[in-house]
């Protein structure tokens, strides 16, 4: 399985680059004379570094004479030998925190001497390397799993004597060390400007290379005219989400209208030839309601150009509010018919109260791109508590349940920090109902770097590791006084659960 | 397994007073009492914890020794998951000082067995060093606190999630 625990906001206060000293004591655990568990003891935090998809970074600072003041900090983080008594735990991690941030500010851990270890499996011993890579999970605010579908991962909450299965971790672990510590990866070489009015992503695979491509795509907002461009990240690592390469800029032909509050993008096979065809979707801020275009570029092909593009076309608007910040299109097949249905979400601000996301519903879209029919808009309230700037979405199969779920994420920007948030529509039914909501997920805290500005949010699925679990891909545009960037991160396994 | 040997002769950090040793002391003056017992009586679990100080007034610097039982409610023997535990300290003024955790690594899924209507150590480590910590920059520094009352906030989670409260006074020199 691919469970991991995690209480947030738990964590380091260290961005990518900076590291975890360690110091193990000096004299090691008396049932190894030749020393050899210090080795074990770097191996141990070194596996978790080795996950490409995370920045962990340990770094050993030698050793130490003394032990570990139990339960009072000195400022050492320490790997420490000594007796803790029978029934005791094999050995025990201390997280010390600030209490107002839970930053973590020290962590040792403590084999408990009056139990045996070695490094070479001697009977009725506990093998260091097992158990200090469970114990450096526990460095990393991961906590103990003791679901027995969990049983083989690395941080499965009970060791045996001899067991070496928790020297190397499996998904679950290295999801759980992704969330609080992701990759964050840019979107492309290169600014996007200075003024960007809207983002959004989707995967599928464009040149038939068998890896996942991502289409990133933005509205440029110069005077007076907004125009829409993207790029396309080749491949992305199966370890790591990272794309091989990324194309050139690429534009839709043609301006929009001059002020946009967000975009939409989804790659969907629409006229039945064999190419994927891609839905660019914007949110026009017009008065007395803004409106909802999209144009369809017919038939990518492996570079990542249609052969062509169709007129604009129009979702009827006028529930719509007066003032968004935020929309998202994906595609799914609803009613099991022969043609898919588009949902399209948005986020209205009124000018009292809390921002309301809708979705709507356009039935049975035909060969051309239009819909059959439209469903009324649909509310969700009490998501959101600050405007955001930008958002997304897409359908995916979060609960691996028969009936298709659907993610909406956006990004708050309240003063400071902001903030990636996201929840599930489980169980969206032939008729547009959605079965339940999520609570709301959070990116885990603000050392998530989504930046103080942001200028667009959009989200997509994939399964990066073929492992038949879905991956979350999220793009938020950072927006700096100077020029723009993009950047995303992946959340691996869809365990949306799995931290809450 | 061997129980090593050196263990008996002192690297026990903080000796193992039960419950009625404490009861027997009679005479002892009163900060030096054992303290505030205090548990999760709201709790439906027929499981709660009991937190005991070691006294109930301290000298500046002292430790606040502290103990976490495991109480039965029910008439039933009853197998123990997996818990961890830790507490967070709070000022008079309701400020949360430092929160320590503990995650433990056990080899058995049951390490506890409760009598009926019992309870049981689950620690004797827990120990307050009148410390706190507060980030400076990207580093952080340990301070001690003045003297005052203090709560300390005992959280047990895992197989049982329950709280309990006790007062520490740091009384001066």
């Amino acid at each position: 399985m691919n469970g991991y625990l995690y209480i947030p906001p738990w964590h380091w206060n260290k961005p990518p680059g900076e590291t975890i000293g360690y110091r193990i004591y000096a004299n090691g655990s008396l049932d190894i004379p030749d020393l050899s568990e210090m080795t074990a003891i770097d191996n141990s935090f070194q596996t978790w570094e080795d996950d490409g998809g995370s920045y962990v970074d340990f770094t050993s600072y030698g050793t130490t004479p003394y032990h570990a003041p139990l339960l009072d900090p000195d400022t050492i983080n320490e790997v420490d030998f000594f007796p803790l008594g029978s029934g005791g735990p094999i050995a025990t991690t201390i997280l010390y925190r600030y209490t107002a941030t839970e930053i973590l500010l020290e962590v040792d851990t403590v084999f408990n001497e009056y139990y045996n270890f070695s490094t070479n499996l001697a009977p009725y011993s506990y093998d260091v390397a097992d158990v200090m890579t469970h114990e450096a999970g526990h460095w990393l605010s991961l906590n103990d799993t003791y679901d027995l579908m969990d049983s083989l991962e690395t941080m499965f909450g009970i060791a045996t004597f001899q067991e070496t299965i928790k020297r190397t971790l499996l998904l679950g672990d290295i999801a759980g060390a992704r969330y609080i510590y992701p990759n964050r990866y840019q979107g492309g070489s290169g600014g996007l400007g200075w003024w960007t009015a809207g983002a959004d992503i989707t995967t599928g695979n464009i040149d038939g290379a068998g890896s996942t491509d991502l289409v990133m795509l933005w509205i440029d907002n110069p005077s007076p005219n907004n125009y829409v461009h993207y790029r396309l990240g080749w491949n992305l690592n199966a370890n790591d989400g990272s794309a091989a390469s990324w194309s050139a800029n690429k534009d839709m032909p043609g301006g929009i209208q001059d002020e946009t509050s967000d975009a939409g993008v989804a790659l969907v096979n629409l006229d039945g030839t064999s190419n994927l065809d891609m839905v660019v979707l914007w949110m026009d801020t017009a008065s007395p309601h803004n409106n909802v275009y999209y144009k369809i570029g017919w038939n990518l092909n492996t570079a990542g150009d249609p052969a062509s593009w169709s007129s604009t076309k129009t979702m009827p608007s006028s529930q719509v509010g007066a003032v968004t910040h935020g929309v998202g299109v994906s595609f799914a097949n609803l009613d099991a018919n022969s043609r898919p249905e588009m949902a399209v979400v948005w986020v209205d601000s009124p000018p009292s109260g809390n921002d309301v996301i809708y979705y709507k519903i356009g039935w049975n879209v035909n060969t051309t791109g239009d819909a059959t029919s439209w469903s009324n808009a649909v509310s969700k309230t009490g998501s959101i508590s600050s405007d955001p700037k930008g958002a997304g979405v897409t359908f995916a199969n979060i609960d691996g349940d028969s009936t298709i779920d659907m993610v909406i994420f956006w990004v708050e920007d309240p003063s400071g920090a902001n903030h990636g948030k996201y929840l599930v529509a489980y169980d969206v039914s032939s008729t547009g109902t959605v079965g339940s909501w999520s609570s709301v997920k959070t990116f885990p805290g603000d050392w998530q770097w989504v930046g103080d500005g942001t200028a667009g949010a959009g989200i997509a699925v994939a399964d990066l590791n073929s492992n038949g679990r879905t991956e979350m891909i999220f793009l938020w545009i950072d927006d700096p006084y100077t020029e723009n960037y993009a950047y995303y991160r992946v959340e691996w396994e869809g365990r949306v659960d799995s931290h809450s | 397994m061997r129980k090593k040997s050196f263990l008996a002769v002192g690297f026990v950090l903080i000796g193992v007073v039960s419950l009625v040793s404490y009861m027997a002391l009679g005479n002892m003056n009163s900060a030096d009492k054992p303290h505030a017992i205090s548990n999760s009586e709201n709790s439906s679990s027929p499981v709660t914890i009991r937190v005991e100080t070691d006294k109930s007034l301290y000298k500046l610097g002292e430790i606040v020794r502290m103990k976490v039982f495991l109480v039965n409610r029910s008439n039933d023997t009853l197998k123990i998951g997996p818990v961890n535990f830790g507490y967070t300290v709070f000022d008079s003024r309701g400020k949360g000082l430092i929160s320590v955790d503990t995650r433990n690594l056990y080899a058995s899924d049951t390490p506890f067995i409760l009598p009926p209507y019992g309870d049981i150590l689950l620690t004797d480590l827990l120990g307050w060093g009148q410390h706190f910590m507060r980030p400076e920059g990207s580093a952080f520094v340990t301070e001690t606190v003045p003297p005052g009352t203090y709560t300390i906030l005992v959280e047990t989670s895992g197989a049982i999630q329950a709280t309990a409260e006790v007062t520490a006074t740091i009384g001066g020199s």
